[in-house]
């Protein structure tokens, strides 16, 4: 029996009112000397110890109702045989996917433990790779919770959008494919004109320099820039920075520090460019003191390029599998479906104790009623009988 | 000649009243000044003395020469030499003790009889007190009358009685045909009470039974659930009284009257005596009807 509301059952304390009732209006027989007690008739005492009995039938009829009203209000919920056979006849699946199996496994097990009583199960799903799921993982899962495999075939041979890149100013998709521990990317589909989205300039008198440092950027292929990113580079820069804004805005401060990154690898042997950072409306401003003619001028425009782009990491997407064997050994059969908590319940069995209560009014009622009228504690004799002899003897 | 009107003497006043001498001249005063004769005389007596006329006198004994001679009315006594003996047999069983107020059928079949008994001795009979405990023989006197009120004053109700044998005991101890008196409830062994008070008819003696009841008894005014118990057996029985009242009522009323018809029946004297009404009355009621059976 399980009470899905058993605060409720608070109400019980309703059941000393009918007995507080019963105890207040019982009168105890006076007991009276007579001198014989031939001529009482016994079917007069047959019906005292009948009252008697049908007091405590009352008193049992209404207590019944009170109880069975606060059990209605408990929301009784009675597990039957019947019911556990057919708890036992199904099985609840918890499908469990995605990149965060672990986290996915956990809230399945949550979510089985609202589900309705049955067998549980959780379905893993996906290509499953080596460290979504770990023995420890596998260990939290309940003992009675099935756990079952199903590997994505599909992962096996996937092709992935890989970032755009810019080739010859126009902007060329790229398709990743992942087959199995075997990796491949080629272009796709031109999509468009590419935008400037790296811009450099410097002194006139390096004005061959950057002509030069120009073409050789735009034959290079190089990732194509989230729209409304922009950086503009200026070489030949004074030492000291030029007026220009604070990095406001977040994708800058990580392009600047990119841009750092690759220009000042913090390689001992070669000397630091000064290289300095600020924000024009939506542009990265980049100043180096860098000439244009520099070798290195290069790999500040490639890396103010790169840093425009959307990160080309696909960890998630590059899958190892966890062995077929080890899967099979984590995968078990559920168990049977245990006695349910009320948290599963979403029905109870508190109609049939109203129908009761119904019952057992009708009952009280007609036990009620059928009690001889005049027959009570109320309704005594009210006068002295004139029968009898008469007083003159 | 009318009879002067006396006021009764209420019962509730004598069960105050501790001298049972006392209680029965009350009540034999009362009575005898209703009646037109007197209600017991011996069977043969010699003349005594004269005395003034009391209403109650039998005519026959008025001295008419004296009448003539004085114009005073006289009746002559006679001393008594083979006076009437009478027994009275008194019912001292627990179921007497009821009702506990305000006058116990105990207190009055005691009263009742004490009057018998002052009555009966102040007219030189002889009488006999027989009760469960106790029995005194038949004498006259006022000594023996003082000694048969004595013996009343100390009857206690309790236990149970037997009324046949304590009937066939003073039937049998009278020695002569007399009068026996049965002052009783009469709710023990009645079949062997009746065999005995027959027997003591056929032994020559008048009987007469005074029923003694209580208007609780008879009407039974009780409501509710009532745990009745026995006063002599100790039995107990729980029931609704206003319901068992109906059949009570007609149970007993039947009772009564299958002893009244009885009586009648064997030519006993009967009289149902109830609690509530003054004892001088009733005793007046009973030897009314006594004189009755005598002229008849």
């Amino acid at each position: 029996m399980i009470w899905i509301h058993p605060a409720a059952a608070v109400a019980l304390a309703a059941l000393a009112v009918p007995v507080l009732i019963h105890i207040l209006a019982r009168q105890r027989a006076t007991r009276v000397p007579f001198p014989t007690l031939r001529f009482i008739h016994p079917r007069r005492l047959a019906s005292a110890r009948r009252r008697m009995l049908e007091d405590r039938l009352l008193l049992v009829l209404r207590a019944a109702v009170l109880g069975c009203a606060a059990g209605a209000l408990a929301g009784p919920f009675v597990v039957t045989a019947p019911r556990l056979r057919k708890w036992d006849s199904q099985t609840i699946h918890a499908d469990v996917a995605g990149t965060d199996l672990a986290g996915s496994l956990r809230r399945g097990v949550s979510w089985l433990d609202h589900q309705p009583p049955g067998r549980r199960e959780l379905v893993v799903h996906g290509a499953i790779p080596i460290g979504a799921l770990t023995e420890t993982d596998i260990a939290a899962v309940p003992a009675h919770v099935g756990i079952r495999f199903e590997r994505d075939q599909s992962s096996a041979d996937r092709v992935l959008h890989g970032s755009n890149v810019v080739d010859r100013g126009r902007v060329v998709e790229r398709e990743i494919t992942l087959s199995g521990d075997r990796t491949s990317v080629r272009d796709g589909k031109v999509i468009g004109e590419s935008a400037a989205s790296v811009e450099f300039f410097g002194p006139s008198d390096q004005r061959a320099s950057l002509e030069r440092l120009r073409a050789r950027f735009e034959a290079e292929r190089r990732p194509a820039a989230i729209a409304g990113r922009s950086a503009r580079v200026e070489f030949g820069s004074p030492a000291a920075p030029g007026a220009s804004g604070a990095l406001a805005v977040s994708w800058m401060a990580d392009a600047a520090a990119a841009i750092a990154r690759e220009v000042n690898p913090g390689d001992a042997s070669a000397a630091t460019i000064a290289i300095h950072f600020g924000s024009n409306a939506n542009r990265l401003e980049v100043q180096t003191s860098l000439d244009a003619g520099d070798e290195r001028a290069i790999d500040v425009l490639r890396a103010a390029a790169s840093s425009l782009a959307p990160p080309a990491s696909h960890p998630a997407d590059e899958i190892v599998p966890i062995a077929d064997a080890q899967l099979r050994a984590w995968a078990r059969e559920p168990a049977p479906a245990l006695p349910p908590t009320k948290e599963m319940i979403d029905g109870d069995d508190r109609r049939w104790l109203w129908a009761l209560v119904l019952i057992l009014m009708a009952v009280e009622m007609r036990v009620r009623r059928a009690a001889r009228p005049g027959f009570g504690f109320a309704t005594g004799a009210t006068g002295a009988s004139s029968e009898g002899p008469s007083r003159a003897a | 000649m009318t009879a002067p009107s006396v006021a009764s003497a209420p019962p509730e006043l004598l069960a105050r009243i501790s001298d049972l001498e006392l209680v029965a001249r009350i009540i034999v005063e009362g009575l005898v000044s209703g009646l037109h004769r007197s209600p017991f005389h011996g069977y043969s007596a010699e003349f005594s003395q004269y005395r003034h006329y009391r209403p109650g006198d039998d005519l026959k004994y008025v001295d008419w020469k004296l009448v003539a001679r004085t114009d005073r009315v006289y009746t002559k006594q006679f001393r008594e030499t083979t006076n009437m003996a009478a027994a009275i047999v008194l019912d001292t069983s627990a179921s007497m003790a009821f009702p506990a107020e305000p006058l116990s059928k105990m207190r009055y079949g005691r009263d009742v009889a004490a009057a018998l008994a002052y009555l009966i001795s102040s007219q030189g009979d002889s009488v006999a007190l027989v009760t469960d405990a106790a029995f005194v023989g038949a004498r006259t006197g006022r000594q023996h009358l003082r000694r048969v009120l004595a013996t009343l004053s100390a009857v206690r109700p309790g236990g149970v009685w037997e009324p046949g044998a304590a009937v066939r005991r003073a039937a049998e101890r009278m020695g002569r045909r007399g009068l026996l008196l049965l002052v009783s409830d009469c709710y023990d062994t009645e079949e062997y009470t009746f065999a005995e008070l027959r027997r003591a008819a056929r032994l020559g003696h008048e009987v007469a039974v005074l029923q003694v009841v209580s208007r609780e008894e008879i009407e039974f005014q009780y409501r509710s659930d009532v745990e009745f118990f026995d006063l002599e057996t100790g039995a107990s029985l729980a029931v609704n009284a206003a319901d068992a009242r109906r059949a009570y009522t007609d149970r007993i009323s039947a009772f009564l009257e299958r002893w009244r018809r009885r009586c009648i029946t064997e030519g006993f004297q009967y009289a149902l005596m109830v609690t509530d009404i003054p004892a001088d009355r009733a005793l007046r009621n009973f030897l009314v009807a006594r004189q009755g059976r005598r002229v008849r």
